[in-house]
């Protein structure tokens, strides 16, 4: 919430994401659910209480493809006469804490969802990308770039060839609408990065990201 | 004196606490390197103060060794007890870990000099930072904008010392802003414009004249255009090669990556990396940059060429990578952790002859741009491979002018490649500071590129 009101401006910038479009804007498919939770066992993310004495809970960001929530503090979430849901944090004793975030999780897909054997088997032509090595997004977080290790080719439903290093583009809400599957819980898992930055001076955050794998239609994909 | 409330601890008040475990040190060999920063900071966004901090840290190193096993420990006091207890458990550590794969020879005792101090910029009240921006506000508010972006000052303190009998001590002070005007938002978008300076003496930055420059570019910055994809003329601002150099550091002017094959000048040195028109080198005892003469392990900060007219010459060494290289340590260990890459922190890159206002004329058509915005150069390393996208300022040009701005583009570049087609270089050199790593300084001209890379842009509509 602090990017949106303008106060990471100095450095990683604002937030397409704006108040108005709480509740209505479609962020991504029916089939994207994200929610924030920094109680989650085991997770980077997660801890007891954040630095303002607030229990992090579960709140949910995006909701059946619509966006619908904040990560927020207790100074941010005053400005919108809401309670904090306990993102904020300090890297260390020498810093203002800032809303960093929790755990920032996928939903796995609900009844019927496919294992990722499955998922594969039912692509006919695609792409399977393993392996996160770059990362790049714009100051309102719309246009981003990614790089992996590794893709395979899927053809036909099954896995082929090899790549190394390629790389995929996109807008953020033109990415997450075309999501048509998500695997199930059985193939969900949290990941996580110790070293998320934000912050003038600069702050280094472990957090995490729990997700099962998901397709994407007609993404852009080129070779590093 | 006082920085904010903090007072200078001075030479004999970093060293002496040392003095016992160094003169008689109970392992092979002990090492000490303390950093000690006062000052602080105003970070603002739209005209207002958010954040306003002032800070003191003191952070001891210790780096003991038994034979070839090391270990480092920290502390933030400075009793002799606390360095005693610091040396504990470097010495535990090391008796818990497996020899040094490299290790090299203490830094042998030598005068190093001072360095210099500002004594307006070490005690540079958070009044007076607050006084400036809001003059700077009131500046930005009468154009219809607002400023966000953050201006610090901050004294350093620096000490090294070693059972060698090494004792050097020294001081530096800056100050640095950085600041972005902001128009009325247009749908996602909101005009915008950026300007930078960082300086020894508080003195030298004029908050006034770097807040005009944003709020110029940002007037010119309202309803801009989509740029297809393609390789453009492309003129960067000197932040926009800041940037980009300090994703090389990272990536290849460092020891450990060139000595593992990881760097894009490994096995290469000597050879045509890039083109002539680019020459780069690391000097710390060059006054243009923000320096100290020694290094984390009291080693003197070198001269290194690390590029020089395209030809690869060298990378930044500490003793370890050194005594791996077979060479000497080039002064540049940023920590006493063994695992820590040395990397250049005092960039210059050679000017050209064109004059900074002539540049644009030297394009017919093609992109002006006044920074990047999260360059990520790990896409492939070898080449310098990097993305990154534009921001706060870019402008298509034609004919040498401003014809209008550009929504923000992403561009997917080796930077080598750019390298080997700088058209132009400015006459002037500005001084930038970098994002990620506070203390390293680049001191470059702008550029201009030719067959710049452009993959993407920012949407005019994102729904």
């Amino acid at each position: 919430l602090d990017r949106v009101f303008g106060d990471e401006i100095s450095l990683a910038g604002g937030s397409f994401l704006t108040t108005d479009r709480r509740g209505r804007f479609r962020y991504g498919s029916d089939l994207i659910h994200i929610y924030a939770d920094g109680t989650l066992p085991g997770a980077l993310g997660s801890y007891g209480y954040d630095d303002e004495g607030v229990r992090p809970r579960r709140a949910p960001v995006v909701e059946n493809g619509v966006f619908v929530g904040y990560m927020t503090s207790r100074e941010a979430a005053a400005q919108l006469g809401e309670e904090s849901n306990g993102c904020m944090r300090a890297d260390s004793w020498l810093h203002l804490p800032l809303i960093r975030m929790v755990n920032i999780n996928l939903e796995p897909g609900g009844r019927g969802a496919p294992t990722l054997e499955e998922l594969v088997a039912d692509t006919r032509r695609g792409l399977y990308l393993e392996t996160n090595k770059s990362w790049s997004i714009d100051d309102q977080r719309l246009h981003f770039q990614f790089g992996c290790e590794l893709a395979r080719e899927i053809r036909n439903g099954r896995l082929g060839a090899v790549y190394k290093n390629p790389i995929y583009s996109g807008v953020t809400p033109e990415f997450w609408k075309s999501c048509d599957a998500v695997c199930n819980a059985s193939e969900w898992k949290m990941w996580g990065l110790p070293n998320c930055g934000k912050g003038v001076p600069p702050q280094i955050a472990h957090v995490g990201h729990g997700a099962a794998p998901a397709r994407f239609r007609g993404v852009r994909v080129r070779s590093g | 004196m006082a920085a904010g409330g903090f007072t200078r601890l001075g030479r004999d008040r970093l060293l002496s606490p040392l003095e016992t475990l160094l003169k008689d040190p109970p392992a092979d060999r002990v090492e000490a390197f303390l950093v000690r920063r006062t000052g602080g900071y105003a970070r603002c966004a739209r005209s207002r103060i958010h954040q306003s901090a002032e800070e003191s840290r003191l952070v001891v190193s210790i780096r003991a060794a038994e034979g070839r096993r090391v270990g480092v420990a920290s502390t933030n006091r400075l009793t002799p007890e606390a360095v005693q207890n610091a040396l504990e458990s470097a010495l535990q550590a090391a008796r818990a870990s497996p020899e040094a794969g490299h290790l090299g020879p203490l830094a042998e005792p030598w005068e190093a000099p001072e360095g210099y101090l500002d004594e307006e910029t070490a005690s540079f009240p958070p009044a007076a930072r607050a006084e400036a921006l809001s003059r700077a506000f009131e500046a930005a508010g009468r154009r219809g904008q607002t400023l966000a972006g953050v201006f610090s000052t901050w004294l350093e303190e620096r000490a090294a010392a070693n059972s060698a009998g090494l004792r050097a001590y020294a001081t530096r002070t800056s100050a640095e802003a950085s600041l972005i005007a902001e128009g009325r938002r247009e749908g996602h978008y909101t005009p915008s414009g950026y300007a930078h300076g960082i300086c020894r003496r508080v003195g030298d930055l004029d908050i006034a004249v770097l807040s005009e420059r944003a709020v110029k570019k940002c007037a010119l910055s309202v309803s801009p255009r989509i740029l297809p994809p393609g390789r453009y003329v492309a003129l960067w601002e000197p932040p926009c090669v800041a940037e980009v150099l300090e994703w090389l550091c990272f990536t290849g002017l460092g020891a450990q990556a060139h000595l593992d094959g990881r760097g894009f000048m490994s096995g290469r040195i000597g050879q045509k990396v890039t083109g002539e028109g680019f020459s780069l080198w690391d000097d710390a005892a060059d006054p243009e940059g923000l320096s100290f003469p020694f290094d984390a392990e009291g080693n003197p900060k070198r001269r290194i060429d690390l590029i020089e007219r395209g030809v690869a010459r060298g990378v930044a060494l500490d003793s370890a990578q050194g005594a791996r290289a077979g060479a000497p340590s080039t002064g540049h260990a940023g920590s006493l952790n063994l695992a820590a890459e040395p990397l250049p922190r005092h960039l210059f890159v050679a000017s050209g002859d064109a004059p900074m206002e002539d540049l644009s004329s030297r394009m017919e058509r093609g992109i002006w741009i006044t920074r990047f915005h999260y360059v990520n150069g790990y896409l492939h390393p070898p080449t310098a491979l990097m993305t990154g996208m534009t921001r706060d300022g870019t402008f298509w040009v034609e004919d040498g002018r401003i014809q209008h701005p550009l929504c923000n583009l992403r561009f997917t570049q080796g930077m080598l490649e750019a390298f080997s087609r700088i058209r132009a270089a400015s006459r002037e050199r500005q001084r930038v500071g970098a994002t990620w790593d506070a203390g390293v300084t680049c001191v470059v001209p702008a550029l201009l590129i030719d067959d710049f890379r452009i993959t993407g842009a920012m949407p005019k509509a994102d729904a």
